[in-house]
C-alpha cells in the first residue's frame, strides 16, 4: 500500500461509518485518480468534519457545547479563583438553598440552558421525525454537560482534587499556592461533601426532561404546520 | 474553459452538480470535469460528496447501479423540476439587472 492510500484511508477515517458505506469507495477512488493536493486535503478534512458533526445525535452537539462552558468554569476556579465578593454570585457550584441537592451547577439552573434543552428537545423531535424521544434527549444533554463536575467530584473522593473555601475576609490563593484545588465560596468556610458535588448534575435530570419534553411539543407543532402547508 | 466566477449563485456546488447531471448520469470525476469546464469552478472532492450525499438526501439525485467504485448518478423528476425552477428564477434576475444597467 503506498503513502497516498494509506493517506485516503485515514482520511476517510474522518467520515461516519455509513457515510463511508455508501460513498466512501467513491470518494478513496476520486482521490486515488491524480496526486492528493493539499487543497484536496484540506477539503476533504473540512468536509468529512462536517459531516462527521452532521450525523452527531443533537443532544451530543448541544451537551458537548455546554460541557465546554462548565469545563471552562471549572478550570478557572482551579486556576484562578474569584475574590468572594465576585466568586459567590457566580462560582461554578452554588448552595441549593434546599434539602436535596445540597449544590446546584449554576449554568445547568439558569435560563439560558433551560432554552438550549427546549431546542434541543425541538431539534431531536424534527430530525428524528418523531422516532426519539425529546425527554430522554435532554436528559443525555444534560449529563454529557454535568460530566466534569462529576469527573471533579470522582477525583475530589480519589483525593487527587482538594476543595477550600473562602469566606468574606479571605483572599483567593493562586494555582502556584494551593495545586489542585476547587475553592468554595462559603461565610462559614463550609466545604461541601464531594458525594453533594458528585450527585448534583444528577438532580438536574428530572427539569431536563421537562424542558426537552416541552421542546418536542414545540417540534411536532412545527411539524404539523409544515404538512398543513 | 469558463470563466472563473468569483461567487454567488453561480458557485453553489448543489447547483452546479444539477446542472451537469441535466444532459445524462455522471461519476463523481466527470461532474468535477463538467462543472471545471462549464462554470470554471473546481469543486473539491469532499465539496463534491458532501453536495452529492444533500442532493441524494433530498431525493434530487439518485445513484444508478453501475459497475465499479465509480457509481454514476442521474437527475430525479424532483431535481429537474427544481433545477429549472431555479435557472429560470436566476435568468428573471439576471435580465433585471443587466436590463437596469444599461444606459438610458
Amino acid at each position: 500500500m503506498t503513502i497516498t492510500q494509506r493517506l485516503v484511508q485515514a482520511l476517510l477515517r474522518i467520515y461516519p461509518p455509513q457515510w463511508r458505506n455508501e460513498y466512501g469507495a467513491e470518494l478513496s477512488h476520486l482521490l486515488l485518480m491524480r496526486p492528493l493536493s493539499v487543497a484536496a486535503f484540506v477539503d476533504v478534512l473540512w468536509n468529512g468534519t462536517r459531516q462527521r458533526v452532521r450525523s452527531l445525535e443533537p443532544s451530543t452537539i448541544a451537551g458537548l457545547a455546554a460541557m465546554v462552558v462548565i469545563l471552562i468554569g471549572l478550570v478557572q476556579n482551579i486556576v484562578a479563583p474569584l475574590p468572594y465578593a465576585r466568586g459567590v454570585g457566580t462560582s461554578l457550584l452554588q448552595p441549593s438553598m434546599m434539602t436535596l441537592p445540597t449544590l446546584v451547577v449554576a449554568p445547568m439552573r439558569s435560563n439560558l440552558f433551560a432554552l438550549a434543552l427546549i431546542v434541543c428537545g425541538r431539534w431531536t423531535y424534527l430530525r428524528g421525525h418523531g422516532s426519539s424521544s425529546p425527554g430522554i434527549a435532554a436528559m443525555r444533554m444534560s449529563l454529557i454537560a454535568g460530566f466534569p463536575v462529576m469527573l471533579a467530584a470522582t477525583l475530589m473522593l480519589a483525593g487527587v482534587l482538594a476543595t477550600a473555601a473562602i469566606g468574606p475576609a479571605d483572599i483567593p490563593t493562586t494555582f502556584q499556592q494551593h495545586g489542585f484545588t476547587f475553592t468554595f465560596y462559603d461565610k462559614d468556610h463550609i466545604v461541601p461533601s464531594a458525594w453533594s458535588v458528585l450527585v448534583s448534575p444528577l438532580f438536574q435530570l428530572p427539569l431536563a426532561w421537562l424542558w426537552g419534553t416541552v421542546g418536542g411539543r414545540w417540534g411536532l407543532n412545527i411539524a404539523r404546520r409544515r404538512q398543513v402547508a | 474553459m469558463a470563466r472563473k466566477p468569483k461567487g454567488g449563485p453561480a458557485t453553489d456546488p448543489e447547483l452546479l452538480i444539477l446542472a451537469s447531471l441535466a444532459d445524462g448520469p455522471k461519476h463523481g470525476y466527470a461532474i468535477m470535469i463538467d462543472v471545471d469546464v462549464f462554470a470554471g469552478v473546481t469543486l473539491g472532492p469532499g465539496t463534491l460528496y458532501t453536495a452529492i450525499t444533500r442532493l441524494v438526501d433530498k431525493k434530487l439525485i439518485a445513484p444508478v447501479a453501475g459497475a465499479g467504485r465509480q457509481r454514476p448518478y442521474r437527475l430525479t423528476a424532483k431535481g429537474a423540476a427544481l433545477l429549472s425552477d431555479q435557472l429560470t428564477e436566476m435568468r428573471r434576475v439576471a435580465a433585471i439587472g443587466l436590463t437596469r444597467l444599461r444606459p438610458a
